[in-house]
């Protein structure tokens, strides 16, 4: 559980003071899958940065029910920031190793994790043979290395082509369900925020604060009918709609 | 203004905690005179120096060899560098063993040139000639390499002699390289200048450093080594002010 | 290019070897280069040249390895505890102005005609070129990597050894690069100024005999030196480079 109350940020002093995140209330069950869309400038990475402490608030705070952990969070960057001095596999190897995890143990657990993200036979492949799209399925399956039950997510594929986005998309989903893991998802595309999630967050810029959140009624799992389900189609429209006033 | 007072204080305060150490060590901690005299004792042995007027013609030989040698290295270090830039095909053969040269210690012609020619003030000139000579020349060759084509273009359309487009377009254009290659060449001459004193002679700072070193003077042997480091600093000043005052149009305005 | 250069190497040589006899150059002036590549053989064979030759290298290395050793850790202290960088880049930068041939002296007072005062000199002109870049390395590294080892909850130690060291290492070795040079340069000096053993030793011998084909053998061998240092690390620097970005 994520229990975020009263959580602000304000930037810089005096006159070049900017708010990136006015105070914001919500809790996040175990399990959820809430992606938080909205235009630039609305503070939807200042929020995440917050969860994963990363950068101090302002004001308010957050509480992990994971807090007790050596790491509360697993946190996937927009460029998949890897290692480019070690392998896939010492990639993916590296929190368990930077951890004391034993040797044996850790091969075990990566094995398991390239097959997940379906990086099979690129274990020794340095990170820049890699395409954009397995660069970051490697940083998704280091972000689960030490099975962290939170998972945050800073627009992953935003960098990769839309075909491949649309495959991590249906894969995220799976890893969701197959984990149980409770995963922040901050994204640019209405879609994805939709056919991803159990729940929106919809962010305004400029002070940045939520303006809503919507309860996805989808069912499980998600796949190619989900996004010909007219309940979808409804939610992306009305998405859409907020983000263009937003952006207008 | 208000810039530039704050790094002399930087550096006045960064000197004091230098004198404050050396005194300390010296005093409080016992060290012996013979390996570290206090400053004081110092100060007061250069000031008698000074007065007495026996520092001023050491300082006064430094300083001319230093200068002779950095401008006859520039001037000859630019001139070769031009020939090269106008005349790729000689860089072709050449560069290599001058990469080889440029990453040799330098320094160990030293006793060569001392062999070729004597122990007097040739042989000091020619020592740091041929220590400036090739920061200059590698950093002027990297300035006229540089140059914005378009001034090429200037040139050819302007229908400028070569004396003309050397003086006027070629030159200044590569001097912000030159001046790199200058900067370098400056300490190497100080470096050049007081070991060619050191090995050889009865003048100049380096001089006064083996003499006090083989008389077991240290006093002297630490004013020597304090007015090396001055001056070293006081070069590196007045490049930087020159640099300051005449390049300014090379580097992008800080906004 | 390699080819050209060879060629150009070789041309000199020639040359040089080719004006000597006409020019009628006394020998003790200006030996050709036939009689110093003998001289150098001699000195391998009959003389100790191969033991100087490594007393320089280990002085160099010695004191490379000292300066690098502290540059890096000063690096590391000052990208942590800015304040401490503020407090001392005054002090740092006028040491580091200050002309090094001016310190040798005081080495040599207080450390001995041995190997330690070269060390110690070759370990200060090391230490400045290592610390600069250690420190732009880190400080022009990714921002995301220091995110990543916030997430990571890195311990410091691991943060340096794992991410920071890594991701400095090509810088590093441009400053090494740079480092090298001026070792060569300091243990010669410090040789030159007073040693008993070294190649600045064998250099400064040869000098005062006069004897003009040693001191001519002896330069084109530290060029050698210094070069194959040079180009050691700019080797490795580019396959460092080459496979990992």
């Amino acid at each position: 559980m994520i229990k975020i109350e009263k959580l602000s940020k304000t930037y810089g002093q005096g006159d070049g003071q900017v708010v990136a995140l006015e105070p914001l209330d919500q809790t996040i069950n175990e399990g959820e899958f809430v992606s938080i869309i909205g235009p630039s400038g609305c503070g939807k990475s200042t929020l995440l940065r917050l969860i994963a402490n990363l950068e101090a608030p302002t004001s308010g705070r957050v509480t992990l029910e994971t807090a007790g952990l050596k790491r509360p969070v697993g946190f996937v960057f927009q460029d998949a920031v890897l290692l480019p001095w070690k392998s896939v596999a010492d990639n993916i190897r590296f929190p368990l190793d930077t951890s004391g995890v034993p040797r044996k143990l850790a091969d075990e657990k990566v094995k398991e994790l390239v097959e997940l993200v379906g990086l099979k036979g690129f274990e020794k492949s340095l990170p820049k043979q890699l395409s954009g799209g397995m660069r970051q399925r490697a940083a998704i399956a280091r972000a689960l290395a030490d099975d962290p039950p939170i998972l945050l997510m800073d627009e992953p594929f935003s960098a990769v082509d839309l075909l491949t986005r649309e495959t991590l998309n249906d894969e995220l989903s799976r890893i969701w369900q197959k984990t149980g893991k409770t995963i922040l998802l901050v994204t640019h595309s209405v879609e994805e925020a939709a056919y991803l999630g159990s729940r929106v967050m919809v962010m305004s810029p400029r002070p940045g604060r939520l303006k809503v959140t919507y309860e996805v009624d989808l069912p499980l799992p998600r796949g190619e009918c989900t996004k010909r389900d007219p309940k979808f189609l409804d939610l992306v429209s009305e998405l859409r709609t907020l983000m263009r006033e937003m952006t207008s | 203004m208000k810039g530039r007072i704050k790094p002399v204080l930087e550096y006045s305060g960064a000197l004091l905690v230098l004198v404050a150490a050396w005194w300390y060590v010296s005093g409080p901690m016992g060290m012996p005179a013979y390996l570290l005299p206090s400053p004081a004792s110092v100060g007061s042995l250069l000031w008698d120096m000074i007065l007495s007027g026996k520092l001023w013609p050491h300082l006064a030989f430094t300083v001319q060899n230093i200068l002779i040698g950095l401008i006859v290295g520039t001037v000859f270090g630019v001139l070769l560098a031009y020939m090269f830039f106008k005349t790729p095909s000689l860089s072709d053969y050449l560069e290599g063993p001058l990469v080889v040269i440029q990453t040799a210690p330098k320094i160990a012609i030293a006793p060569l040139i001392i062999i070729w020619f004597g122990l007097g003030l040739t042989a000091k000139i020619v020592l740091i000639f041929s220590l400036v000579f090739f920061p200059v020349f590698a950093g002027a060759l990297a300035g006229f390499r540089s140059i914005d084509s378009r001034l090429h273009d200037l040139a050819l359309l302007m229908n400028l002699s070569r004396t003309q487009r050397f003086l006027r377009i070629d030159l200044p254009a590569a001097l912000p390289g030159i001046f790199v290659g200058i900067k370098i060449g400056a300490i190497q001459a100080l470096v050049g200048a007081i070991l060619a004193e050191w090995m050889s002679g009865s003048d100049g700072l380096g001089y006064l450093m083996t003499f006090a070193t083989a008389t077991y003077k240290t006093p002297l042997l630490f004013g020597a080594v304090l007015m090396t480091a001055f001056l070293g600093l006081a070069m590196h000043a007045i490049l930087n002010e020159i640099e300051a005052r005449y390049l300014a149009w090379s580097t992008p305005d800080e906004q | 290019m390699f080819l050209k250069a060879i060629i150009g190497l070789v041309g000199i040589a020639v040359l040089w070897g080719v004006a000597v006899p006409i020019f009628d150059v006394p020998h003790y002036l200006l030996p050709g280069p036939i009689e110093v590549a003998e001289r150098i053989i001699f000195l391998f064979q009959r003389g100790d040249l191969a033991w100087h030759i490594y007393v320089t290298l280990s002085e160099v290395f010695g004191g490379f390895i000292l300066g690098a050793v502290v540059g890096i850790a000063a690096a590391l202290v000052f990208s942590r505890f800015p304040i401490v960088e503020r407090v001392l880049t005054p002090l740092i930068l006028l040491l580091q102005t200050i002309p090094k041939i001016a310190i040798a002296p005081l080495l040599l007072l207080w450390l001995g005609l041995g190997a330690s005062p070269k060390v110690a000199l070759v370990a200060v002109v090391t230490f400045f070129p290592v610390m600069t870049a250690m420190l732009s390395g880190i400080r022009y590294m990714n921002k995301s990597y220091s995110d990543l080892s916030v997430v990571l909850r890195l311990s410091p130690w691991q943060r340096f050894w794992h991410i920071e060291l890594p991701a400095a290492i090509p810088t590093l070795f441009a400053g090494a690069t740079v480092a090298t040079t001026l070792a060569m340069t300091a243990a010669v000096i410090g040789e030159l100024m007073g040693a008993n053993k070294g190649m600045g030793f064998v250099l400064a011998t040869g000098q005062e005999n006069a004897d003009t084909a040693t001191v001519m053998g002896m330069v084109i061998l530290l060029s050698f030196v210094g070069w194959a240092l040079f180009a050691i690390l700019d080797y490795g620097r580019r396959r460092v480079e080459d496979r990992f970005l």
